[in-house]
């Protein structure tokens, strides 16, 4: 159980390192789910669809004070640098500015606000000890790595389950998640994508422990809790949900090694553990908050005035089109989605390691040579999956949930974002949209390196944290050149 | 292997560390978006307000001729209201489009509200780049321009990534308003992750 917590702690100070080297508000959204925390701490009620016009005073002097416009998209921008701009900035925040919003949408109108609650904790506490503004983005930043040292945990103990007798191979899994750059800056700022990113690894745990176990009380209630708090994290966890009802599911029909009625019994606690807190939700939406469960233009933002698509490019086939470029490779016949090839330009590229708001990174080659490393892994695990068969044969009902949790996640972000692309015209998908799906990202490490065999295997695994570790001080040093140098 | 790797992985981050190159010693943040101002022969502009920072020994700023392959001759002033003048020097300018000015002997203190006016001595008219915006002040001709101008300061010399390191340190603090604490608890929190996460792998291989 040490390594566990040993790489949770790696998870978290991996994050809490990238939370405090990031310039305040130079990460994807920042402003708005800060917005968000704010409100809430403020009024205890949460943003709803309505007026867009929604920050608090206090925050848009921060915004203008710290440069945020100025440095975003700006290879020239950079934050302040120097004594006489922080003091004015804090000569300008100690004037008594307001703090709280007017709580319109600002593209979270609808969102769920398990994370944000979590993160008016450290707001609080820093506001109790006289903090400035700055002072709080950084707590609540640290809380967000709290989440990051979370989703190592679970991944790692998922691994555990997948793979109990290869030890290195799933600390190595652990270690290399909770040292991904991407992620780690990505947590390390306010942003749900953290929240759900735990609550999802924690669902994948769930499953796995449950077809180790079946749905005794305890893994049955932490199931539908897992699966009720991606779903109140991010609109995107919804998308898990079915699968974890599949998983239910399954494990009555095959209910062993428990009872049927046993699992049965399990399978209703966890439906009520996920259905009470949404229902919860649901009233206080209804009652006390008054929005709408869902947003009715998938809270991304205004649609653009007009964008010119092709015949038959918003249609069935359309969409059929954009959810296989997803993955697969575009065939002559279809309409070109994305540039280059997503799994490698958009996915992979952004989970190599994509900075700032995406206007920093690694260069082409680190992240071919992340593809490469991608290919020699799939190619080991594949090799050690095949020649274990037979057993995995006996877990597929396993392994069709862990397709379905993914399958769920990516039908409901294609969804959301092919009705994006064909209403705004631009590309909603962002790699960090994956973060629910970190569980398969530390399987597909720790089952390639245990497919290097007991000789070679623990070797690669130092090899590969080595390449982590290599990545992530390669990230701190592009942060370093983009915004301090 | 893993030894070979962190080697060469070792002698990659010292040969990064160890080159020298120009390096930002301080920036206006005015986005470069395009050539925003004309300037005829001898005429002389000016942008008040610009943070100027200490230990800077040229200033950059955007320029192109309006004739292909003529060479602008300009004069940069630095000045502010206190300090006087602070470096008055022709701008090199180089067929990337920019005019370095030297500022000899280097700035002492940092300044926000120093002056950069550009003077074209050349014989044909220049056009200076920066961006097109409202809140622009740039002086030309008893005239409040709406643009702003892109200007950037660098040290005398170029500069190692390790010498870089001191000066990185401070700014990490001020850009969250705080103390200089910001980048030793960023850098000791992830040296700590690093070093947990190989001392991890490496007992679990022996194990």
């Amino acid at each position: 159980m040490r390594a566990v917590w040993l790489c949770a702690l790696v998870g978290f100070l991996n994050a809490a390192a990238w939370a405090v080297w990031t310039p305040p508000l130079q990460s994807p959204d920042e402003p708005v789910h800060v917005y968000y925390v704010q409100y809430l701490a403020e009024t205890g009620k949460v943003p709803r669809p309505g007026p867009v016009k929604t920050k608090s005073e206090e925050e848009q002097v921060v915004e203008a004070g710290v440069h945020r416009t100025d440095i975003v998209g700006n290879f020239y921008g950079r934050p302040l640098w120097t004594p006489p701009e922080a003091q004015a900035l804090r000569e300008r925040l100690d004037s008594g500015l307001n703090p709280v919003g007017s709580g319109g949408d600002a593209g979270v109108g609808s969102y769920p606000p398990v994370y944000y609650a979590a993160l008016v904790v450290p707001y609080k506490v820093v506001s109790a000890l006289g903090g400035d503004p700055l002072d709080r983005l950084t707590a609540m930043r640290l809380g967000s790595a709290l989440f990051a040292g979370l989703t190592v945990l679970f991944v790692t103990i998922f691994l555990r389950e997948l793979l109990p007798r290869h030890r290195w191979a799933w600390v190595a899994g652990g270690l290399v998640c909770g040292l991904l750059p991407y992620f780690a800056f990505i947590a390390g700022s306010v942003n749900p994508d953290a929240g759900v990113a735990a609550a999802a690894a924690a669902l994948f745990y769930f499953v796995a422990r449950a077809f180790r176990t079946g749905l005794t009380p305890g893994v049955a209630a932490g199931l539908g809790l897992a699966a009720a708090a991606a779903a109140l994290t991010k609109l995107s966890g919804i998308g898990l949900v079915p699968a974890a009802a599949l998983a239910a599911v399954l494990l009555v029909l095959r209910p062993a090694p428990l009872e049927r009625a046993a699992a049965l019994r399990g399978m209703a606690i966890a439906a009520a553990c996920a259905a009470v807190p949404v229902i919860v939700y649901l009233a206080l939406g209804a009652t006390v908050w008054d929005r709408p469960l869902l947003p009715s233009s998938g809270g991304v933002g205004p649609p653009g005035a007009k964008v010119e698509l092709r015949p038959g490019q918003r249609s069935a086939q359309g969409y059929l089109t954009f959810v296989w470029q997803y993955g697969l490779p575009r065939l002559g016949f279809m309409f070109d989605w994305f540039r280059g090839w997503a799994p490698y330009d958009l996915w992979l590229s952004s989970w190599t390691g994509r900075f700032g708001w995406g206007d920093s990174g690694f260069k082409r080659w680190v992240v071919a040579c992340a593809g490469v490393f991608v290919v020699v892994l799939l190619v080991a695990g594949g090799g050690a999956l095949w020649s274990r068969r037979d057993r995995l044969r006996a877990r597929l009902p396993e392994v069709l949930v862990y397709a379905a949790l993914a399958g769920g996640l990516l039908l409901l972000l294609s969804w959301v974002g092919y009705g994006y692309r064909t209403t705004n015209g631009s590309t909603f998908e962002q790699g960090r949209y994956l973060f629910p799906l970190m569980a398969l990202w530390g399987a597909l490490v720790a089952v390639g390196l245990a497919g290097f065999g007991r000789r070679f295997g623990p070797v690669a695994a130092v090899t590969c944290v080595l390449l982590a570790v290599a990545l992530d001080f390669g990230g701190l040093l592009i942060m370093m050149g983009r915004y301090y140098s | 292997m893993p030894i070979v790797l962190a080697l060469v992985l070792l002698v990659a981050l010292g040969t990064v560390l160890a080159r020298s190159e120009p390096r930002l010693n301080g920036t206006n943040s005015v986005p470069l978006r395009t050539p925003v101002v004309g300037l005829r022969s001898g005429e002389q502009l000016c942008q008040p307000q610009q943070l100027m920072t200490a230990g800077s020994g040229r200033v950059r700023l955007f320029l192109a001729p309006e004739q292909p392959g003529t060479t602008p001759k300009t004069l940069v002033t630095v000045r502010h209201e206190r300090d006087g003048v602070i470096a008055r020097a022709p701008g090199r300018y180089d067929d990337e489009g920019r005019i370095d000015a030297p500022i000899d002997p280097p700035v002492r203190r940092t300044r926000v509200d120093a002056e950069v006016c550009v003077r074209n001595q050349g014989d044909g008219p220049v056009a200076l780049s920066g961006l097109l915006t409202p809140y622009g002040n740039v002086m030309l001709n008893g005239k409040k321009l709406e643009i702003s101008l892109t200007v950037l300061w660098f040290p005398k010399d170029d500069t190692s990534g390790l010498a870089q390191t001191a000066a990185v340190i401070p700014r990490v603090g001020h850009a969250r308003i705080g103390g200089g604490w910001a980048f030793w608890f960023a850098a000791l929190a992830a040296l700590a992750a690093m070093g947990i996460a190989l001392t991890a792998a490496i007992r679990e291989a022996r194990r």
